[in-house]
């Protein structure tokens, strides 16, 4: 007997009744390679995944898209979960995203670089916008998971160097789905409620790319670029660089040289005072000894200077002494010679001169009157 | 606070090494220098830290 037709509209409908009755179809995980991505003005977000032999399209609805945890690109082997829909207008299928992760290694480097290229040509990474760590904080906080082994790590390192700093830890969640949101919504609120703090650490220990994704991730990202409180990335080990690394005003490559960035060693600073102490001292006992020093050149240069000037006066009084005596007129007498001198004591120079009278005549030893007459 | 004292420490060490610091200015350098010593000693020896940790969402 033919078959009764049905519309076009009734088929779509039974073919979306018979899909949406299957549990597998509701809730599915397919895994495939990126192809022909467009991002929507709407947010929308819609792209195809492909294994060597087939396609499926997908759509990623605009409040899933804010949430997803990786930059996409055509190429990028994702695994996708969420469940098939029948388009009914159109007579096909897709599978409308809940999820999406990045899965193989390679995959999770190129999202890196992705992400790293965006938030870098927004200027998130720019050195401008750094902050300087505080030389003395006294308020430290770490962002990291309070059961893992980086806490006690970088709490034992500061209380090494460091016995003076307040230690606040707000624990986070570090790894998988949500961490990023914590740890970002955390450091906001820490930001908002504790500007006493000086200085925050952020990160976690060793672990896999993925297990490390959190701090690759834009919701964090952008909120270690608000924290007006410095911060410092410390993300697994040496090797591992996350984005939280270029956007954090420091990067440690540890959590404990995360540590030894964040606190200035007690003991050095002690020492470091104590030099500037000694050469305090030292400084002023050399420039008082230089002091005195120049004070007793100053005085024996005075007292040289005194001893030559009187020196001086002395040899002068004794030449003039010499030449008193060189011209002294009665020196000559010493040889024999005397002297007539008249009532006022003026020598007689002349017979002329002489008149009748009283004289002296003065010998080397002494004077005697004589009167002389009959000129 | 501490860091202007550890700066007028350094301060004082400079004044009092150069050259044209009178006796009094290296004088005068050297009392403060050491009343700048003095406090950060005491900060860096006597002030002792806590730890605590907040619990989940109250900060």
């Amino acid at each position: 007997m033919a078959l009764r037709p049905i519309t076009v509209t009734q088929l779509n409908e039974y073919i979306a009744r018979v899909f949406e009755s299957d549990v597998l179809l509701m809730d599915i995980a397919v895994t495939g390679e990126i192809t022909n991505l467009k991002h929507h003005s709407s947010g929308h977000v819609y792209f195809s995944i492909t294994d060597e032999n087939s396609k499926i399209n997908c759509f990623l609805a605009s409040s899933y898209a804010n949430a997803l945890r990786y930059e996409l690109a055509d190429g990028l082997k994702v695994i996708v979960t969420g469940k098939v829909n029948v388009y009914k207008k159109g007579g096909y299928y897709s599978i409308f995203v809940r999820s999406l992760t990045v899965s193989g290694e390679g995959d999770l480097a190129v999202a890196f670089e992705l992400m790293k290229e965006k938030l870098a040509k927004e200027g998130l990474f720019s050195p401008e916008h750094k902050k300087e760590l505080p030389v003395f904080p006294r308020k430290l906080g770490i962002l990291t998971s309070d059961t893992g082994a980086a806490v006690r790590d970088i709490i034992k390192i500061i209380r090494q160097r460091n016995e003076l700093v307040d230690i606040y830890v707000f624990p986070v969640k570090v790894q998988g789905e949500g961490a990023a949101e914590d740890i970002a919504s955390t450091l906001d609120r820490v930001n908002e409620k504790r500007q006493d703090i000086d200085v925050l650490i952020v990160g976690r220990g060793g672990g896999s790319r993925e297990d490390l994704w959190a701090f690759n991730e834009e919701v964090l990202a952008r909120a270690i670029y608000r924290s007006e409180i410095p911060v410092i990335s410390a993300v697994g080990h040496e090797i591992d660089f996350s984005i939280s690394d270029f956007v954090a005003d420091r990067r440690a490559e540890t959590p404990t040289a995360a540590a030894e960035m964040a606190v200035p060693d007690i003991g050095e600073m002690l020492r470091y005072i104590s030099d500037l102490r000694d050469d305090l001292q030292k400084q002023l006992s050399s420039k008082l000894r230089y002091d005195s020093l120049r004070a007793d050149n100053s005085l024996k240069a005075l007292r040289d200077g005194m001893v030559k000037y009187l020196d001086d006066r002395l040899a002068l009084i004794e030449k003039m002494k010499i030449m008193l005596e060189g011209n002294d007129p009665y020196r000559i007498m010493e040889r024999g010679y005397s002297v007539i001198e008249d009532q006022e004591g003026k020598a007689v120079a002349s017979k002329e001169d002489l008149k009748d009278g009283e004289y002296d005549i003065v010998f080397r030893d002494g004077k005697v009157r004589v009167r002389i007459s009959h000129v | 606070m501490f860091e202007e004292d550890l700066k007028k420490l350094d301060e004082m060490v400079r004044i009092i090494r150069s050259e044209e610091t009178t006796l009094d200015g290296a004088l005068k350098a050297y009392d403060e220098g050491m009343k700048a010593y003095e406090s950060c000693r005491k900060v860096l020896e006597e002030t002792k830290g806590k730890i605590e940790v907040s619990d989940g969402k109250d900060i």
